[in-house]
């Protein structure tokens, strides 16, 4: 524990993981003495089957779905989300459902402020704690695939901001029928990231025994189900477990600053396009091992996570954080096929790098300067591909 | 990690930790408009000068809070009467939130006086059961002032009706306090028996939620961290009480212990812990730390891999390493036996490791010999014993007991076993 | 946005589920009535709980239900399936048709029910804990033991539940819970 350290750690989420958790839903609602919620869905759950498996777990209970709403796209919306006002108030509706990934929960997001605030405009709330009342009974169920934010305590609409605990959700349903992954190069993009905002959070100064339970929860998922679900992406339970990582890495995010990986490879996405997910788990290995070389230590307890107690236990303490840094360059070959070994297969033009970099130090993380993320940049650029 | 084929998880408490945690309580009140507390305690927390220091630091420069009333008269059993009384003091003071600042029963007063004065009514019992309150209550602040039970961190509360001599049980997510304080100005002052007790509480909410049956894989992290933490600081906690680092370790070790537990709950060690307090008034840390050992016994045959597992958090890589794996079960169960005895040194032997040393304060034993077979008829009426892995009768509660009552090991080969390997 | 597109959907039955799970409460009811003729260990727990006791189980949230309260004799006695809008002294509900049916057919025993939060208990824990004891020696009568040790902690052992009381016991009950 770091000595008299102030830490502050929150989560509001409740997670419900496994076998019908689905069918645990309605007594969820009745909790919150909610009983006709309104569920805005990705364009894929419809396509997917998953529909039909949702609408099917609320029978026998006392739950009428308001509206099922399944066309949410790419990005949230503010026009859907003001005519999904619409819908809301004329079902009488109590609560919200967003099923499936990112845009779908961020939409939920930006229309339970509308509808929970009353304001016209949410882009007035903006930034960082603006909202000061909680919101109505807020719940996911996560599809195969996530961006990171969406169970974390953020939302991203049109390019405006909103970070709130107001904004976590109430309730995480993880079930096997929902989180089976359909496409894994999607499944490995979504693990990276989380393993990038878990790695980072429990690297950070500000880390604490709170936040570490989630950060190390989520890196032990991931290093122990990424390869099995990468030898079969039809494994349940590595794709349960890969989601419930993706969940818990939320959490542990919006408890931390975020760090030089999610920073350059946000830049890179938004510069270049690439999938942030991709960006991230390249860079990550370069961005820890020179947070290393900065005294920003990679405790031993993240081989712990990674390897388990045996391997942990049986290795000498002073070779312990390389042996960290190894099992993270073993991961990432293991998901070659997905994660390119380094920036250069990207064919990302230098001018676009150094934009990166400059947009990275003008976020003013961790005091890294211009120059500390060209290293970066450049150390990932051209490093050669692990076997 | 064991992922179980459902599990739940929820550890919806704001933590707010360090030497001066205190401080932030004024501006996170004011963030849920609140601007006038009315501090909960009892007098033991008041002698101790906690509420001094309490007071000062929730006053200081830039503070808009002020303290609308303070309580201090909370029984060591809380009660529907008085949680009435204290919802009346709340709204004669206009009060907008609760402090409470203490232990267990302190801490459900508190939850039970912001359910009256959330939704109204002057009969708290009316709430009783599960699931009754479903609206987020008024502001509710919780300081514990010892590491610890983690009530700061639990769902229920319970408050007694001593006329019809029944508990009644509140169970919602809505009574969960908004924040937790975890300060370690707060045990500074806690002498070293109690330091002792308090400590093992949380090892033992800690350890029974690693291997009870609603374990889950957020409980086991917050679980085994907690173990870490108390395996590291709580000899120092007993030998140098003015430590801060151990205690605010200890405060955090107590509170990561009671989201494991709330999580996943609690068996046999808890059960019989219960039931021997309730017959014989023996505090409910003591009984803990006498029954953890026998709680691992007890269940070896089901959970011997998990109750291995342990040992890393307790002794450390080095000694989990040197340990081949299957003498870790044992090694573990050893090393919890061998921490008693060393509190036990460090306490001038008041740390007792065995029920028949348990001594009150005119050293007279508090649980006699012929109190067994009535603690073992209570313990069958305790919901604790639903998620330990093995089965307990009333015979196999008998013979816990006594082994316990001599301080001896369990004969492992008495034990009733239900078929090995528990799968979750 | 035209918002008959989105239609509100109520929630159907699953009717073959239901009428399982309410059939196998009428048999364990019954079951439990007949016991409490028959089983010493069950004529004891029934014994000690309060004089016109009653108690319920069954699936949230609105049945199929099994009540079962005590007759004059301080006896079990079966009491329908219907609950209405009557609050037991203790109600242990499951909170779900799909809980309801893992823990019928034996997928979840009692205690891993609990532990997967498939249940919730309002009233008194120590007359649940006798509940659910009652629960198991039923299930010991009324399933071979092959089932009956997928659904309890410990199957007993022939010390505790002799092979004699199993199958005379098992046959009587068996009768009477069929039968008027």
């Amino acid at each position: 524990m770091q000595k008299k350290a102030f830490y502050s750690f929150f989560n509001q989420s409740k997670y419900l993981a496994g076998a019908r958790a689905l069918e645990h839903i309605p007594i969820e609602l009745h909790s919150y003495d909610a009983v006709r919620p309104l569920v805005i869905a990705t364009k894929d759950v419809t396509a997917s089957g998953l529909k039909k498996i949702f609408v099917k777990a609320f029978y026998d209970s006392d739950v009428t779905i308001g509206g099922f709403y399944d066309n949410v796209g790419g990005t949230a919306a503010i026009s859907t989300i003001k005519e999904l006002r619409i819908l809301f108030h004329d079902r009488g509706c109590d609560s919200i459902i967003a099923l499936g990934h990112g845009p779908a929960m961020d939409t939920a997001k930006g229309l339970n402020m509308l509808v929970s605030l009353g304001v016209d405009d949410i882009f007035t709330l903006e930034g960082e704690d603006t909202i000061s009342t909680p919101l109505k009974p807020f719940f996911t169920v996560p599809t195969a695939g996530s961006c990171g934010y969406d169970m974390s305590n953020m939302a991203v609409i049109e390019h405006h901001r909103f970070k709130s605990d107001f904004l976590f959700p109430d309730v995480v349903c993880l079930d096997p029928r929902m989180t089976g992954i359909n496409d894994i190069g999607r499944a490995v993009e979504s693990a990276m990231v989380a393993l990038t905002h878990a790695m980072e959070a429990s690297d950070s100064t500000m880390h604490n025994p709170m936040n570490d339970a989630y950060s190390l929860a989520a890196i032990q998922f991931i290093h122990e189900n990424l390869p099995r679900a990468l030898k079969c992406p039809r494994n349940r339970e590595a794709a349960l477990a890969l989601a419930y990582a993706n969940a818990l890495a939320a959490v542990a995010f919006s408890n931390a600053p975020a760090g030089a990986a999610h920073i350059l490879g946000e830049a890179l996405n938004k510069l270049t396009g690439n999938d942030p997910g991709v960006c991230m788990a390249i860079l990550l290995p370069h961005a820890t091992e020179f947070m290393v070389g900065k005294d920003i230590l990679m405790r031993d307890e993240l081989l712990l996570a990674q390897a388990g107690m045996d391997a942990h236990a049986s290795t000498p303490e002073k070779d312990r954080i390389k042996e960290s840094e190894n099992q993270l360059k073993k991961l990432m070959a293991s998901a070659i096929k997905y994660v390119p070994a380094n920036l250069k297969s990207l064919r990302i033009p230098p001018y676009l790098i150094e934009q990166a970099a400059r947009e990275a130090e003008a976020s003013g993380s961790h005091g890294l300067t211009f120059k500390d993320y060209m290293t970066i940049l450049n150390n990932a650029g051209k490093a050669p591909a692990v076997r | 990690m064991i992922l179980p084929k459902y599990s739940e998880f929820c550890g919806r408490v704001k933590t707010l930790s360090g030497a001066s945690a205190l401080e932030a309580i004024p501006g996170e009140l004011k963030k849920m408009n609140s601007k006038k507390a009315l501090i909960i305690t009892d007098k033991g927390v008041e002698s101790a000068g906690l509420i001094k220091i309490v007071k000062e630091a929730i006053s200081k420069k830039g503070s808009k809070l002020t303290v609308g009333a303070i309580y201090d008269e909370t029984p060591p059993d809380s009660d529907y009467k008085v949680v009435n009384s204290v919802a009346s003091i709340y709204r004669n003071k206009n009060c907008d939130s609760i402090i409470a600042v203490g232990g267990g029963s302190v801490l459900d007063t508190a939850k039970g006086v912001n359910i009256l004065v959330s939704l109204g009514g002057d009969n708290v019992l009316a709430y009783s059961g599960a699931g009754a309150v479903k609206q987020r209550l008024k502001p509710l602040v919780a300081v514990p002032t010892t590491a610890g039970t983690g009530s700061e961190m639990t769902l229920v509360a319970v408050i007694a009706d001593h006329d019809r001599h029944i508990k009644m049980t509140f169970v919602s997510y809505f009574l969960l306090p908004d924040i937790a304080v975890l300060d370690p100005r707060m045990t500074k002052t806690l002498p070293a028996s109690i330091t002792a007790f308090t400590g093992m509480d949380a090892m033992t909410h800690a350890i029974e939620a690693y291997f009870c049956l609603g374990k889950n894989p957020m409980s086991d992290t917050t679980a085994f961290k907690a173990i870490q933490l108390v395996s590291k600081n709580i000899l120092n906690a007993v030998k140098n009480p003015g430590d801060m680092e151990s205690r605010l370790a200890m405060a955090n070790a107590a509170a990561l212990a009671g989201i494991a537990f709330s999580n996943s709950m609690v068996g046999l060690v808890h059960n019989l812990g219960h039931a021997t307090g309730a017959v014989c008034h023996v505090p409910h840390g003591v009984c803990m730390s006498i029954y953890l050992p026998y709680g691992m016994e007890y269940n070896l045959h089901k959970v011997g891999d998990l109750i291995g597992e342990l040992l890393y958090p307790l002794a450390g890589p080095e000694i989990f390493a040197k340990t081949p794996k299957k003498q870790r079960p044992r090694a573990t169960i050893d090393y919890v036996r061998g921490l008693n005895e060393e509190l036990k040194k460090a306490t001038g032997g008041r740390h007792a490791t065995a029920l028949k040393d348990i001594l009150d304060r005119e050293g007279k034993q508090m649980v006699p010999r012929d109190a067994i077979p009535v603690i073992a008829k209570n313990a069958m009426g305790d919901g604790a014993k639903t998620y330990n892995p093995e089965e307990q009768s009333f015979d196999d509660n008998i013979m816990v007991i006594e082994a316990a009552w001599e301080g001896k090991p369990l004969d492992l080969k008495k034990i009733k076993k239900g078929p090995k390997n528990q799968k979750f | 946005m035209n918002i008959d597109k989105y239609p509100e959907l109520k929630p159907g039955k699953k009717y073959i589920k239901r009428y399982y799970v309410a059939i196998m409460l009428w048999i364990v009811g019954r079951a439990i009535q007949a016991a409490c003729r028959l089983d010493k260990e069950v004529i004891k727990e029934f014994s000690e709980l309060p004089e016109k006791f009653t108690f319920s189980l069954g699936v949230l949230p609105d049945g199929p239900f099994m009540i079962i309260g005590k007759d004059d004799k301080g006896r079990a006695k079966y009491m329908g399936w219907n609950k209405g809008r009557t609050r037991f002294p203790l109600e242990m509900n499951i909170k779900s048709l799909e809980a309801a049916i893992k823990v019928f057919t034996f997928q979840e025993g009692t205690a891993t029910a609990f532990a997967r939060e498939r249940f919730i208990v309002d009233g008194d824990l120590g007359y649940a804990l006798a509940v659910v004891r009652v629960l198991n020696i039923i299930e010991v009568y009324l399933l071979p033991k092959i089932i009956t040790k997928l659904a309890v902690k410990r199957y007993p052992r022939w010390s505790e539940f002799s092979p004699l009381r199993k199958w005379v016991n098992r046959i009587l009950i068996y009768i009477r819970a069929f039968t008027f």
